[in-house]
């Protein structure tokens, strides 16, 4: 899991041209929105279409269960795991 | 339903002769009346007063003359009061067939939700007038219901389910003379009621008085359908789905047939009359139409009065030219007459000589690349023509991004008339990230994604950029902004607007690029989005200027509500 957990913090930084940041300053549990990461809604599109190219996933058209999904690394990797086509 | 108790109600005005016959040959049935007296004189009066008497009788007398609705809603009530679960109407003259009643019952009772309403076979002693009007009235509700399933809304022999109809007498006010037969029945039909039809035989009785006053009801009847109509429009996804739906039940196949034939019948008639008359000549009949419209819509009136104030204070302020003739009305008008270029468009009706496209060029280079682009586009002027034009004149397919579970079903209509409008049509509840996969899916296999840049989003209306749109500023969502930098294609915008001063239907499309691609850099990401969605505002107002009246958004555009519809 942490393998992936760190694939996907290296996807975040690459897909959202995060120059000052690296992997290790990702917090796995942290929130990526708002308050933590500090992302916001163009960066969830962008991260939504990475990680569609780089897994093959489908995301769920429900907008809160998205919400839900994109909260974390950790939650993004469970995600993953579950729906990898 | 916990049981069905059925009674008989009897709407009476001066009917005293025919009345004590009629409740006489009900009694075999056993079962109790209602009588409503509609301010009858004093010899029908007396007559009543008497009938009341009797222990299976409540006579309900109404003060003044209602007209027959009144009498009828003024019963129904009553009866629903009194815990009956059905009312049966018949009227007081006697020319309902009094055969047909066990077979009325019967079908009420095994259908119990169901309104079943008598359609008449006339025999020879009908007036030629009053049949001639009747076909009339036929045609105006299957328009308005878009179907064939109302066979006769005229007949005064019902089984009424009194729930579901006193709960429609509650919630809207229904004509209360000749027109309340009708009007009923089509409201009926809109909040869902089944209706079912069995043949009745009608005498019209020497000496019977039919109080059908032929110009005040005919007036009367005409503003009605003037009202059903409009309420219809907004209606046709619903009674569309309706008839898909019911379709879809398994049915005996002829049945079924006539329904299918009825629903594309019922849009048809619309096609019809634009066609067989000409457009001039519906032109001409929408004006009274949007004349009674104009007048009693409120709410859009208003926002189109605003929108006029808002333009010609900033024509006079940069010294523009603003078309002649801008009005509210004739602002509403041109709304009616993009409805019906949308589905004589989908037909198939206007041809590329009817079209200029301006931008050309763009357009081509991009489809030869097969590189796919996104179209922000905006409710000024017809976008689903463009697509209707494209998708039967060229190879290049326009994908139109729409909002709400309505559009859906909005769409059933325009496959109605053509299968393909259907094809292209995305359907999201929000720009979220599923959204930008399934477009960027499309993007890559070389489609085009019409985006409305011009709507705030009803679920979250609060992410907008405040962009200055003919002198004052006003919120644009930030959504469709974001999707277009997200998905790195090619923007360009789109607006379809039709050329007012020429008689033949002519429709110039402009199209433009806007940003290649776009970009919203994370260092000035608010600055930069700023400035695209004050670049968009300006181009909306530069096309809003040449076509004011084709401005489609009718509500207060500089103002948040919360209430913003996306259809």
């Amino acid at each position: 899991m942490e393998t992936l957990h760190n694939e996907i913090k290296a996807l975040i930084i690459e897909a959202l041209n995060l120059e000052d940041i690296q992997v290790e300053d990702i917090e796995t549990e942290a929130p990526l929105f708002g308050d933590g990461l500090g992302l916001d809604s163009i960066d969830a599109l962008e991260l939504g279409l990475a990680l569609k190219k780089q897994y093959n996933i489908v995301i769920d058209a429900d907008d809160t269960k998205t919400r839900e999904h994109f909260a974390s690394v950790a939650s993004l990797a469970n995600y993953i795991t579950e729906n990898k086509a | 339903m916990s049981e069905y108790r059925p009674c008989f109600l009897i709407p009476c005005y001066n009917h005293g002769n025919t009345v004590e016959a009629v409740l006489a040959s009900l009694r075999q049935f056993q079962l109790p009346f209602v009588l409503v007296d509609d301010g009858s004189e004093s010899a029908t009066k007396q007559v009543l007063e008497q009938l009341g008497q009797a222990s299976d009788v409540t006579l309900v007398t109404l003060a003044e003359n209602q007209g027959k609705g009144g009498a009828v809603m003024a019963g129904l009530r009553q009866a629903y009061a009194q815990g009956f679960s059905h009312a049966i109407q018949i009227d007081a003259d006697g020319q309902h067939d009094l055969e047909t009643v066990p077979r009325l019952l019967a079908l009420s009772q095994e259908q119990p939700q169901s309104l079943i309403s008598g359609q008449p076979v006339y025999d020879e002693s009908v007036p030629k007038s009053r049949l001639y009007g009747r076909y009339a009235t036929h045609i105006w509700v299957w328009i308005e219901t878009l179907s064939l399933d109302i066979k006769d809304s005229m007949c005064g022999f019902r089984a009424y389910p009194l729930a579901q109809t006193v709960q429609l007498l509650n919630r809207c006010k229904i004509g209360k003379r000749m027109d309340f037969d009708i009007e009923i029945l089509v409201r009926m039909y809109w909040a869902g009621t089944d209706i079912r039809f069995i043949p009745t035989r009608v005498i019209y009785p020497e000496g019977g008085i039919s109080h059908f006053d032929a110009l005040w009801d005919n007036v009367k009847i005409s503003a009605m359908h003037t009202r059903l109509f409009f309420g219809m429009l907004p209606r046709i996804p619903k009674l569309l789905a309706r008839k898909f739906k019911s379709q879809n039940k398994p049915q005996q196949t002829h049945w079924s047939t006539t329904k299918e034939r009825g629903t594309i019948l019922g849009i048809k008639t619309l096609l019809w009359i634009y066609r067989l008359l000409g457009r001039r000549a519906f032109s001409l009949m929408l004006k009274p139409v949007i004349g009674y419209y104009h007048l009693t819509g409120k709410q859009a009136r208003t926002a189109s009065e605003e929108f006029l104030a808002h333009l010609t204070q900033y024509a006079d302020s940069q010294n523009l030219e603003l078309p002649d003739n801008l009005s509210s009305y004739r602002h509403q008008l041109s709304f009616g007459e993009t409805m019906l270029d949308k589905l004589a468009a989908w037909q198939g009706d206007f041809k590329p000589d009817n079209l200029t496209i301006h931008g050309q060029e763009h357009f081509e280079r991009l489809a030869e690349g097969k590189q796919g682009m996104l179209l922000l586009g905006s409710h000024l002027g017809n976008l689903e023509l463009c697509r209707a034009l494209s998708r039967q004149n060229t190879d290049i397919k326009i994908n139109a991004l729409v909002f709400t579970q309505h559009a859906e079903q909005f769409n059933n209509v325009m496959e109605a008339i053509n299968p393909e409008a259907g094809v292209n049509l995305i359907q999201v509840q929000s720009l979220g990230p599923s959204t930008a996969i399934l477009l960027k899916q499309k993007l890559d296999d070389g489609e085009c994604v019409v985006v409305v840049g011009d709507r705030t989003s009803a679920t979250q209306e609060e992410r907008v950029v405040w962009a200055d749109f003919l002198g004052q500023p006003a919120p644009f969502p930030q959504g469709p902004f974001l999707l277009a930098a997200a998905l790195r294609a090619p923007v360009f915008l789109l607006f379809g607007l039709r050329d007012d001063s020429r008689s033949e239907p002519h429709f110039n499309v402009y199209f433009e690029p806007f940003r290649d691609p776009l970009t919203l850099p994370r260092k000035d990401r608010e600055q930069a989005l700023t400035q695209v969605v004050g670049d968009y505002a300006s181009r909306l107002e530069h096309y809003t200027l040449k076509a004011p009246m084709q401005w489609y958004n009718f509500y207060n555009f500089w103002q948040l509500t919360g209430q913003h519809n996306d259809k």
